[in-house]
């Protein structure tokens, strides 16, 4: 039987002991919750990582109601903490904006989440703790090993190793090895298009709107990725497998979102459409405007140019972005 | 008897030509400097030194070609002869000739009474460098035998030539008996000719070997207090010398010493791991006499040519220069200012550090980069570096993480620099202010408050223009005042206007602070709505029917207000201190109404308001605006109307429709309110005549839940006129239009 997943929470705000409660029940795993409102930071710190490393940490971002000359917030504590346990995940949750909290900080942690959606990133803290505890239990010696990991399909295994970035293929021995995987699987393998599809992108490829998709998103449930860090949440698919599925369902060759309506019946009501002119067979997702939380659509290349604030990556999709009318 | 005559030549007529030649000792040693940059020297030193005696005696020694035995005697030793004759580029590296054609020796007389030429030169001459063979001459010149009366050939001067074994060429020059004219402006005048020729830092011509640059140093205890580089005066003349090197944490450490800041320092929190041994040092040359700090060294228009011929900044590899750096924009410096590239991208340390600096828009921090050629230095790379090496051509460096790092480690410093000469610009701008108030309260003999510049300047324009005018006929006198009272009384109004205005808009953004604390704080609070909403759903689990059900829709309930208020915050922290949201860029017009509309959703529904939008394209775009500029708009907008229906208590339409037309963006806003009369489009913009029939407010008084009125706006009377602020500067316009049919009235607003 598997053991469960241990939690600690370590944060300044007592009442943050009731969304750890709700937590633990809602994930059935072990919690512990390090109040330290109105206490030494720096003593509670040392205690902590003398005991059992953890799966998943969860840090509150600002420390403020604490004391402490050296850890004023929760990234310095969480700095402190990945040099004793450089391998455990530390996940800050904060009611602060986060595009307001400086990159430097950010970068402490695996990720930092607000504090008002915590129950959305319930699966996500589960795929964190889960990823990483499969990768300790069995830490990947050689690129083939960590690519094992992500399951690809057999055709996305040269590009992928040529894709990884170098600190993740010389130096396996590397004690921040594991933070390095979780981080660029996060930040470029699930961010972008190219490998995997998300949602609004997998829908394009296959010619229909999101809610045509729902109407096949059964019969590609073997092209999701389930490799480690899968959640319900951050659903992707495979591009590779999704393209061969279609040509095994329909039979037929031709361009995917034109072969994908089939998937539907034809009804037009679920097929995607350009957001710019709505016209059909959208070929491409691009952002709207050039804002940081702008909305991406399904888009004819036509009525789309590249995106200035995105760079081109090998083997990845160009991001592009609407074209004023 | 048949006889030949032959022309003798007087010592006379030496010192004659020298003086006539040569006019001062300054240009004299200028001179013998220049001969030894065209004789390929890279290192001339200029000493100036006392003798036990207390005697002067100037040396200057070079490591150029030197003579050999025939260039001494066909050349030095023959008046009015040179070699710069025949060829106007030197034999080694191709340097342009910048002596004067033979007055080398002229000047050797004009400095002092004798002269002690030792010159190392190879038999085939031109060439320059260890040999193991060279032709070495001594001569001494005692100029003082050389005296009117006596025949030049007459004249011995004692010396030797000789063979030496593996010497290295070049030419060293004493002079005694010194001729004691030297000024502190004369020498400022040699430092500015030398530091032409030290500007050049090593170069490579077509046909020749490398140039591998030409220094001189300028020993002068009595002068100028010891041993100067000429290059290292050039370099601290201009407007900063710009220093960095990385320390052992591999971070860059930077100093700037400029004008008017004096010395400033920062240590990056980035880190360039892959450096070690690097050392930047350049000189910050800006072509305008008012930002050098030594004009003594360079003047404006040398400077311009020595930035355009030599201006950049190189790389030397363990002493070696490495090209094509410092001949291309290698820090992409130039391409930068061609995009008008404007700031440090946001999460960069050095826009953090532009926010620091009083009066420096971190936004706008770099619109003041200067071009590549106003740089003069170099990025030295160091024995101990490593991760570079040379590409099999040797035009530069393989691309690894070292080179690139030593790139943004150099654009760092750089950039640093840069965002600190914009803080010194707008330094001198305040200062060129207040120098500007004091002499104007120096002129009426009083101080005058900030705020009071303007009015008490008119005022003494007026008394002035009066006291003339009393001289005129009564006709014109009447005609001239009058005038001059209409043009002070518009420019007073209108001063009037605007600092009632800037001090409501002080009054705003204070209050901008406060909106800031106060959603920092409800978003914390969301925090409880979410944990209310999970525990609730806990709870929900053990319990079963209708109570189960109550229990989770009112969880659903927090979860609904939870998002509401996080969207309303969303807007708020538009004003935030984020960076990324103060960058102007595309904005969609479509997702922004639909925000706006929800914003207003409560009252739209309250009081049965219909927003048709419908019309409104989906890729209309608005391009170099920021979001919060849209949002501004609109919400001004859309919120007026929304009164305007309210009040008229009918119809509660408002229509927004928009195109794209090839200069711009027009929006559209249409509603079936109160109305507003055409003799009042204009004046609704002037700031704080918000009502200016005093219709809309008595009947929304009438119509509206006074608890509403904070959420559409009391009217501050700035929103029209903000708006137009807004669309202004976007060279666009806003104003109202006649409606038509059934619409009560109608704004257009076009942005460019």
């Amino acid at each position: 039987m598997n053991q469960k997943l241990h939690f600690i929470w370590v944060d300044d705000s007592p009442e943050r002991k009731q969304d750890a409660d709700n937590l633990r029940d809602e994930l059935q795993i072990e919690m512990d919750f390090i109040d330290v409102n109105e206490t030494e930071v720096d003593e509670k710190l040392e205690n902590l990582v003398q005991g059992k490393e953890p799966d998943l940490i969860i840090m509150d971002h600002s420390l403020d109601k604490s004391y402490s000359k050296t850890y004023k917030t929760g990234s310095t504590a969480a700095t402190f903490i990945h040099e004793q346990w450089p391998s455990c995940p530390i996940i800050s949750f904060t009611g602060v904006p986060i595009e307001d909290v400086d990159v430097r900080h950010k970068a402490a942690y695996e990720d930092m989440y607000p504090i008002n959606r915590i129950s959305e990133k319930y699966s996500e803290l589960t795929a964190i703790a889960n990823g990483f505890k499969q990768l300790k239990s069995n830490r990947p010696k050689s690129t083939s090993e960590l690519l094992q990991f992500l399951v690809p399909p057999e055709d996305d295994l040269v590009k992928l190793s040529k894709i990884l970035p170098k600190e993740l293929k010389e130096d396996f021995s590397d004690k921040s090895l594991l933070l390095e995987i979780y981080r660029w699987a996060d930040s470029v393998l699930f961010a972008r298009p190219g490998f995997l599809y998300d949602k609004v992108w997998v829908a394009t490829l296959l010619g229909l709107s999101l809610d045509g998709f729902e109407y096949v998103k059964e019969t590609f449930q073997d092209t999701m990725y389930n490799g480690i860090f899968s959640s319900e949440n951050k659903e992707r698919w495979w591009k590779s497998k999704v393209l061969t599925k279609l040509g095994s369902l329909t039979n037929e060759f031709g361009l995917p979102w034109e072969i994908g309506r089939n998937l539907v019946n034809s009804d037009p009501n679920n097929f995607s459409k350009c957001f710019a002119s709505q016209e059909d067979y959208p070929e491409t997702v691009a952002a709207e405007d050039s804002t940081q939380n702008a909305n991406w659509y399904p888009m004819k290349l036509m009525h789309t140019e590249p995106h200035p604030n995105f760079e081109d990556m090998l083997f990845f999709d160009e991001l592009r972005i609407m074209k004023p009318l | 008897m048949e006889t030949k005559l032959k022309f003798t030549v007087d010592s006379a007529l030496l010192k004659e030509l020298g003086e006539k030649l040569v006019e001062t000792v300054h240009v004299a040693l200028s001179e013998l400097v220049k001969n030894a940059y065209d004789a390929d020297a890279t290192e001339v030193e200029v000493i100036f030194e006392n003798d036990a005696s207390g005697n002067g005696y100037i040396k200057i020694i070079d490591n150029g070609t030197g003579m050999n035995f025939e260039d001494v005697r066909n050349y030095w030793m023959r008046i009015a002869t040179t070699n710069k004759e025949s060829k106007n580029i030197s034999s080694v590296y191709g340097r342009h000739l910048t002596g004067a054609k033979g007055i080398g020796r002229f000047s050797c007389r004009r400095l002092g009474g004798k002269l002690t030429l030792i010159t190392n030169g190879t038999k085939k001459g031109d060439l320059c460098g260890k040999f193991p063979e060279i032709e070495r001459t001594e001569v001494v010149f005692p100029w003082k035998k050389f005296e009117a009366g006596k025949d030049v050939t007459t004249i011995v001067c004692p010396g030797e030539q000789t063979i030496v074994k593996d010497e290295y060429t070049g030419t060293t020059l004493i002079i005694e008996d010194v001729i004691d004219e030297w000024t502190t402006r004369g020498l400022s005048w040699l430092k500015r000719q030398l530091a032409v020729l030290t500007a050049n830092r090593g170069t490579r011509r077509k046909g020749f070997i490398e140039d591998p640059g030409f220094l001189v140093m300028l020993t002068a205890s009595n002068f100028e207090g010891g041993i100067r580089d000429i290059r290292d005066d050039l370099i601290n003349a201009g407007w900063g010398t710009l220093e960095a090197y990385i320390n052992n944490k591999n971070q860059a450490v930077c100093e700037l010493n400029a004008l008017g800041l004096g010395r400033r320092n920062i240590i990056s929190r980035q880190t360039f791991p892959k450096l070690k041994d690097i050392r930047l040092k350049v000189g910050i040359m800006v072509d305008e006499r008012a930002q050098m700090r030594d004009l003594s060294v360079i003047s404006k228009q040398a400077l311009n040519a020595i930035l355009s011929e030599w201006g950049g900044i190189q790389i030397r590899y363990r002493g070696f220069r490495v090209y094509p750096y410092g001949n291309d924009d290698w820090l992409e410096i130039d391409k930068d200012r061609g995009i008008r590239k404007a700031s440090p991208k946001i999460e960069n340390e050095l826009f953090a550090y532009a926010e620091s600096l009083q009066g420096v828009e971190a936004s706008r921090a770099l619109l003041n980069m200067l071009s590549m050629n106003s740089y003069i230095g170099n990025v030295l790379i160091g024995p101990k570096s490593e991760g570079f090496e040379m590409k099999a051509n040797r035009e530069g460096f393989i691309h690894s993480d070292a080179v690139r790092q030593l790139k943004n480690f150099a654009r760092f410093a750089i950039d640093w620099s840069t965002i600190l000469r914009d803080y010194y610009l707008r330094q001198q701008q305040l200062k060129i202010a207040e120098v500007a108030k004091e002499q104007f309260e120096n002129i009426i003999g009083r101080e005058v408050e900030s705020q009071k510049v303007v009015t008490t300047a008119l005022d003494y324009i007026n008394a002035n223009i009066k006291e003339v005018a009393g001289t005129l006929e009564p006709k014109k006198r009447v005609e001239l005042e009058a005038s001059l009272k209409k043009a002070t009384d518009v420019i007073k109004t209108r001063n009037r206007s605007l600092l009632i205005e800037l001090s409501h808009l002080r009054l705003v953004a204070s209050t901008s602070s406060l909106l800031l604390i106060f959603s920092h704080e409800v978003k914390s609070l969301l925090g409880l709505l979410e944990q209310s909403k999970n525990t609730l759903n806990r709870i929900a689990k053990s319990l079963s029917g209708g109570t189960r059900d109550t229990i989770i829709k009112i969880g659903q309930n927090f979860q609904d207000l939870n998002y509401r208020l996080e969207e309303l915050l969303q807007l708020t922290s538009l004003i935030s201190t984020n960076k990324a949201k103060t960058k102007p860029g595309r904005v969609a017009l479509k997702s922004r109404i639909n925000k706006v509309e929800k914003i207003f959703e409560l009252i739209t529904n309250k009081y049965g308001i219909e927003i048709d939008h419908s019309e409104v394209p989906n890729n209309i775009v608005i391009r170099d605006i920021l979001e919060a500029e849209v949002y501004s708009i609109l919400i001004n907008v859309i919120s007026n109307s929304i009164k305007a229906v309210i009040a008229g208590g009918n119809n509660k339409n408002i229509k927004i429709v928009a195109s794209s037309t090839p200069e711009g963006v027009n929006i559209i806003v249409k509603d079936t309110g109160i109305g507003l009369n055409s003799n009042r489009f204009n004046e609704v913009f002037i700031p704080f005549v918000s009502d200016p029939d005093g219709e809309l407010y008595q009947e929304l008084e009438k119509r509206l839940n006074p608890e509403d009125s904070l959420f559409v706006g009391a009217g501050s009377g700035l929103g029209l006129g903000i708006v137009r602020e807004i669309v202004s500067i976007h060279n666009g316009i806003v104003r109202f239009k006649q409606p038509s049919s059934p619409w009560a009235t109608e704004i257009e607003i076009k942005l460019r």
